[in-house]
């Protein structure tokens, strides 16, 4: 997928530089993502649906509504497949989506949206639900493969509270995987169960945050398997993701919940992984044990 | 010769009336485009905010006044700045409404009038009509009325409804 700068973006339409960024802010679109240096990066598929919507619109809303109609129309098309069990056909769809999208939002805004249909439709127990299940789960497992590796950030410990492939969170928590990959963080994923040997990936990875994804197993265990990791690798700020249903804010660790949306909670890991902005996270999330926060390496060593 | 015989007359030639000028101008802030624009440039450089259409001189929005643009299906596609603050409500929430959300002939009384305004509009919208004025409110609102001039604007082919003072 091709992306352009503003300045690129901008000449593609025809409009300077603050115009683009004027139409983000009153329409929020096209929506770029950002370059490590936080610069905006525009796909060129969406500049170019909104260029030709531009040609035949009356106005810039009705331009940029047909510009979304079409960035849109993936969705139905990976929906459709799906219902129709052609799962070549969703594979040719999510090319579509690539073609105007990155991976990370083709996930976010074509194949979970998608799933969430299919799945309302159908319901989480049924066949066609089980059949777009699996290719998801094995599409995101082919997206993650294709990932470049992970750079030499900190990582992070997912720990799997999914029923099984087939629960709805655990395609959110692969899509996460995904997202945190592809950000540059190192991630392992591991189930909130296993505590056998624990200690030692851990002390392989020393991830310096720790998420509690999906809401299928009981708290007792989840609380058991985060104490081994408490154990293991010290105090870590403890995150939630998708653990529906329970209180925004878990009393007895303090933890807060992710974002719902794997893109944004990817972010939020990175920032806090990394730290540079400790106490800003601290007060969007207001993690309760960020209040006091662990001991650096250095201060361990002297 | 009989008296009785019908004079002959001159009538225009329908061909030879002289066309009405086309005023370009931006669909948010009215104004007219500042330079000549490159070939494929359609939003305005001066707002940024809206695209630069054409309109005869006869319906375009004169200096201050609010317009709304609408399609073939009646539905809105643009409003103005003006407009914007005269109806309450920002163009990226009501573009895909139906115009009649919005203005209704004034005259509450007279029958069929939303159908009157609906036909005036659709024939604009579509194109070649002439141009009509009619007066209107904001939906629902009374003692507020608007004499509205309503003709073809485009490309594409629309329809523009300046509201002006009556």
């Amino acid at each position: 997928m091709r992306t352009l700068k503003t300045s690129e973006a901008a000449a593609v339409l025809n409009v300077s530089p603050n115009t683009l960024r004027a139409w983000e802010r009153r329409f929020g679109y096209p929506k770029p993502q950002r370059s490590p240096g936080k610069h905006r990066l525009y796909t060129l598929g969406e500049i170019a649906a909104l260029r030709d919507a531009l040609q035949e619109g009356l106005s810039i809303s009705s331009a940029i509504s047909r510009a979304r109609e079409s960035v849109a129309a993936d969705t139905h098309v990976l929906v459709g497949a799906l219902a129709a069990y052609e799962l070549e056909r969703a594979d040719a769809a999510m090319e579509g989506a690539l073609a105007l999208r990155s991976v990370e939002r083709s996930v976010e805004e074509v194949l979970l949206p998608s799933l969430e249909e299919i799945g309302d439709r159908n319901g989480t127990d049924s066949a066609p639900w089980a059949l777009a299940a699996r290719w998801a789960g094995e599409w995101l497992l082919r997206a993650q493969r294709l990932s470049p590796p992970p750079s030499s950030r900190p990582s992070v410990l997912l720990g799997d509270a999914t029923r099984d492939q087939l629960d709805p969170d655990a395609l959110a928590l692969r899509a996460l995987e995904l997202c945190t990959t592809r950000i540059g963080l190192r991630t392992v994923t591991l189930p909130v169960t296993g505590l056998a040997g624990l200690g030692d990936v851990l002390s392989a990875y020393e991830p310096r945050v720790v998420v509690i994804a999906g809401g299928e197993e009981v708290d007792d265990d989840v609380a058991r398997w985060a104490y081994r990791v408490r154990a293991s690798s010290g105090a870590l700020p403890v995150l939630l993701f998708r653990r529906g249903g329970r209180a925004d804010r878990t009393r007895t660790t303090g933890a807060r919940h992710l974002a719902s949306a794997p893109t944004i909670a990817a972010g939020q890991l990175l920032d806090l992984a990394e730290g540079s902005s400790r106490e800003s996270i601290a007060d969007d999330l207001e993690f309760d044990d960020l209040a006091t926060p662990a001991p650096s390496r250095r201060r361990l060593s002297a | 010769m009989s008296s009785n015989r019908p004079l002959l007359r001159l009538v225009p030639d329908p061909g030879s009336a002289e066309p009405v000028p086309q005023v370009s101008f931006c669909g948010h802030c009215g104004q007219a485009p500042p330079t000549p624009m490159a070939p494929l440039a359609r939003v305005c450089a001066r707002c940024g905010l809206g695209v630069v259409i054409s309109a005869g001189a006869d319906v375009a929005p004169r200096k201050g006044e609010a317009f709304v643009i609408v399609d073939r299906q009646l539905k809105l596609c643009g409003l103005s700045r003006g407009a914007e603050r005269v109806l309450g409500v920002d163009e990226p929430e009501a573009v895909h409404r139906h115009v009649s959300d919005f203005l209704e002939p004034a005259d509450a009384e007279a029958g069929q009038g939303d159908e009157l305004l609906q036909s005036i509009i659709a024939g604009a919208a579509i194109g070649g009509a002439e141009p009509r004025n009619i007066v209107v409110r904001p939906t629902g609102e009374y003692g507020v009325r608007y004499a509205a001039r309503v003709g073809s604007c485009g490309p594409p082919e629309g329809a523009l409804i300046v509201l002006g003072t009556v």
